[in-house]
């Protein structure tokens, strides 16, 4: 058995006339962080979100664990079952508003997974204390920051035990001073072992934590490869103009 | 030539100077009597009638229509002089009112099916507050284990007669007789007259003169002939003279010299203070306030129920669900209340009651299948508003967490869906309980239809609606203050901050 936990092969994405993904081809080894660059529209959040079925592709093979994800064919159950395996998080938290912080964390363990509630409560507890917000178990989310709205986002992801994590610029939208935070704490889940697909702008996260950048641009991903190589040195002409501009 | 012209000109001036209006009231829901043509002018021998006396009293006659059940409050309050409507002179009436001598003569008769043997268990239609409701309200044993439903009109009965939701019915021989001339109706005259019946011209106890006026104008009409024109135009036969003499002389010994002795009084007064009588009319209240509130607080649960799943599926990706419940919406939403009460009714009822065999839909069921589909339908439409104002972000979270559409729905969506809504389902949900007065059309006895009662039978014009009114403010201000906690409640979570997408 291989170690490719996802691979998408050929996928294409259309809005109507609009040819987001024109042919993608991608894989996820377990335990790897792979990271998503490339400027604005090019369809980075749409490859993204293929991956888990929150849409669903045009075209293309999507392969999980060696076995092939009809996602034509697939019962709506079906395609829940794979969101449930695919952790997300995305860059406005998008957390509960109408629930605590714990039961935020809590949702999917009880009405996806159906634990039972004290264990749900017990291991939510658990993932706030881990990503630091122990004593906000009873807050609301209107009551936190932003950065601490994000972590409890990613403790609401890890409690349904994804074996993937994709994390949609989940620091565009917070002050710098947060972001270190944030980041820290998702090098410490990549250190685990965590398999991540990022989306991110943030060039020197990439170079610490993920294993291999893939450079998206027009609905393609025209440069691949090691994070040094792609990030250093990029051989495509639009992914060396897109590092210049964001390095400097 | 001058001098013609003069004689010309006074001879029009002059009684067109003179002449003052006089205001005669009668219901217009009351054929042959009085009802309103296309244009919805008065007509019938009561207008007729009244037009004729005023201007043999030298008057310029002014028709008004005036709803039965507060007829009488109109005239103490002014509105008119004169009510020439088909009253009936009886000893309560006598007692605030004056009455002229009897324009005509009638009686109470009860109209049943062909081949009906006898009273016995027949459902009974009668109009609300008239004298044959009194009169059976008194005489049961006449009535064995019947019935009985009040009806705003004689119409309204025979829509009811047609739509086997009586059996039979008890109206002025006259009346009833119009009825089956036109067909409308398939019951025939049961029976002997269960009493006779005059009905004279009613005036306020301070207008006498009017009175004697009145009396010598109808004699002379019925001298001179015209009675009897217009009574054959409008009744179909000539009038019987002797009875309705007859009638004088038994109205003159009644009450001897009464109309034209009595002296000027003071317009009545409501002698016992404002306290006294709010209290002494606070009991009369008790049917009807609890008839509001079961019918608003029934509604309003099942009415929220209903909106929350009617506004769903206006918001469903299956397009036959959302155009079947935007539709709903919108026929509801543009069409009156009244009207779904009537449909309701008359409709819907009684096609169930006859498919059945029994009387499943009662007029409580009725009204509140009209309440309950109107409602629900302005609940549906803030519902839809609510559900579309939740963010595409939540929908995504939920779907990554492997949340099924429905458990979305559920958990995440309508909670904040009806976080949004709260404020405007509970203005829905005021305005329903003033919207339950209008169930009184359908025979049942609220709020509004008791304070029109009790204007009725106490002579107040207008301290049962005073009364009535505090009874909503007080329904109403509890409903609202519930909602207030509601929407407090589930603020909670917002605190001061807007909570983010
Ligand atoms: N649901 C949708 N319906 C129609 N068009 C869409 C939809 N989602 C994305 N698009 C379009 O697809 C293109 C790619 O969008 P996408 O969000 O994948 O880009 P991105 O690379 O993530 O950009 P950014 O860096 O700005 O987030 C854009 O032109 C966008 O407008
Ligand atoms: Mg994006």
């Amino acid at each position: 058995m291989s170690d490719v936990l996802l691979q998408g092969s050929n996928l294409h994405k259309r809005f109507g006339d609009l040819h987001v993904l024109k042919g993608v081809d991608l894989k996820i080894h377990k335990r790897e962080v792979v990271t998503l660059i490339g400027p604005s529209g090019s369809g980075k959040s749409t490859l993204l979100r293929c991956l888990n079925l929150l849409e669903v592709p045009n075209e293309g093979e999507l392969v999980w664990n060696g076995d092939a994800l009809p996602y034509q064919r697939m019962t709506s159950a079906e395609i829940c079952a794979h969101r449930a395996r695919t952790g997300m998080v995305f860059q406005h938290f998008n957390l509960f508003p109408h629930r605590r912080v714990i039961e935020n964390v809590m949702e999917g363990p009880l009405t996806v997974l159906g634990k039972p509630r004290g264990e749900a409560e017990k291991a939510a507890h658990q993932l706030l204390d881990r990503v630091g917000l122990a004593d906000k178990a009873k807050a609301w989310p209107s009551e936190l920051s932003g950065g601490q709205q994000q972590r409890v986002a990613i403790a609401r992801a890890l409690a349904m035990n994804p074996e993937v994590l994709l994390l949609d610029e989940v620091t565009s939208a917070l002050d710098v001073e947060l972001i270190a935070g944030i980041n820290d704490l998702l090098a410490e889940l990549a250190r685990e072992g965590m398999t991540m697909v990022v989306v991110t702008h943030d060039l020197s996260f990439a170079r610490r934590v993920s294993h291999r950048v893939c450079f998206m641009d027009e609905g393609k991903i025209v440069e691949r490869g090691p994070k040094d190589e792609v990030i250093e040195n990029p051989q495509a002409e639009r992914a060396r103009e897109f590092m210049a501009a964001l390095t400097s | 030539m001058r001098l013609l012209l003069l004689i010309l000109a006074l001879a029009l001036a002059a009684p067109l100077a003179a002449q003052e209006d006089l205001r005669l009231a009668m219901s217009g829901a009351f054929q042959p009597f009085s009802t309103t043509d296309d244009e919805g002018n008065l007509v019938g021998f009561d207008a007729d009638i009244a037009t004729v006396l005023a201007e043999r009293m030298d008057y310029r006659p002014v028709l008004v229509q005036n709803d039965w059940a507060a007829i009488q409050a109109g005239l103490k309050t002014g509105k008119y002089e004169l009510i020439c409507g088909s009253m009936a002179i009886t000893d309560e009436r006598l007692e605030t009112m004056h009455f002229t001598l009897p324009y005509y003569v009638s009686g109470a008769q009860v109209f049943a099916r062909p081949g009906t043997s006898s009273m016995q268990g027949l459902r009974l239609g009668v109009t609300e507050d008239s004298t044959y409701a009194k009169y059976i309200n008194a005489h049961p044993d006449e009535f064995p284990d019947c019935t009985i439903t009040q009806f705003g009109s004689e119409a309204e009965i025979v829509a009811a007669v047609k739509t086997n939701k009586v059996d039979a019915f008890v109206s002025d021989r006259i009346v009833g007789g119009f009825y089956i001339k036109k067909g409308g109706a398939d019951v025939a005259p049961f029976g002997p007259l269960l009493y006779e019946e005059a009905c004279g011209i009613a005036a306020r106890k301070d207008s006498p003169e009017l009175v004697r006026k009145a009396n010598a104008a109808l004699f002379e009409i019925v001298q001179d002939g015209t009675y009897a024109r217009i009574y054959d135009k409008w009744v179909g036969v000539e009038p019987d003279l002797d009875v309705l003499l007859k009638s004088w002389g038994d109205f003159q010994q009644h009450i001897p010299h009464e109309a034209a002795k009595t002296e000027p009084t003071e317009v009545e007064t409501q002698k016992p203070g404002f306290a006294d009588t709010v209290k002494s009319m606070l009991p009369l209240f008790k049917t009807g306030a609890i008839m509001t509130i079961q019918l608003s607080l029934l509604t309003a649960v099942i009415a929220i129920l209903l909106g929350t799943l009617i506004g769903i599926g206006s918001t469903a990706k299956n397009p036959l669900i959302a155009r079947l419940s935007q539709g709903y919406i919108l026929i509801v939403r543009g069409t009156p209340l009244l009207v779904q009460l009537f449909i309701a009714y008359y409709g819907l009822a009684t096609v169930l009651n006859s498919a059945v065999g029994s009387e499943v839909v009662t007029a409580f069921g009725a009204a509140l299948i009209a309440l309950v589909v109107n409602t629900g339908a302005y609940n549906a439409e803030t519902m839809r508003g609510g559900i579309r104002s939740v963010g595409k972000g939540q929908w995504e979270a939920a779907a990554s967490l492997g949340m099924t559409r429905m458990k979305t729905m559920r958990r995440v969506v309508l909670p904040q869906a009806f976080r949004n809504s709260v404020a405007s389902l509970g203005n829905n949900l005021v305005v329903l309980i003033k919207d339950t007065s209008l169930v009184g059309a359908i025979t049942l006895i609220e709020l509004t239809y008791t304070a029109r009662n009790v204007v009725f039978q106490s002579g107040h014009a207008f301290m049962p609606f005073i009364v009535a009114a505090v009874f909503y403010l007080a329904i109403i201000t509890i409903v609202d203050l519930g909602m207030k906690g509601w929407e407090r409640r589930m603020m909670r979570s917002v605190g001061g901050k807007q909570a983010m997408a």
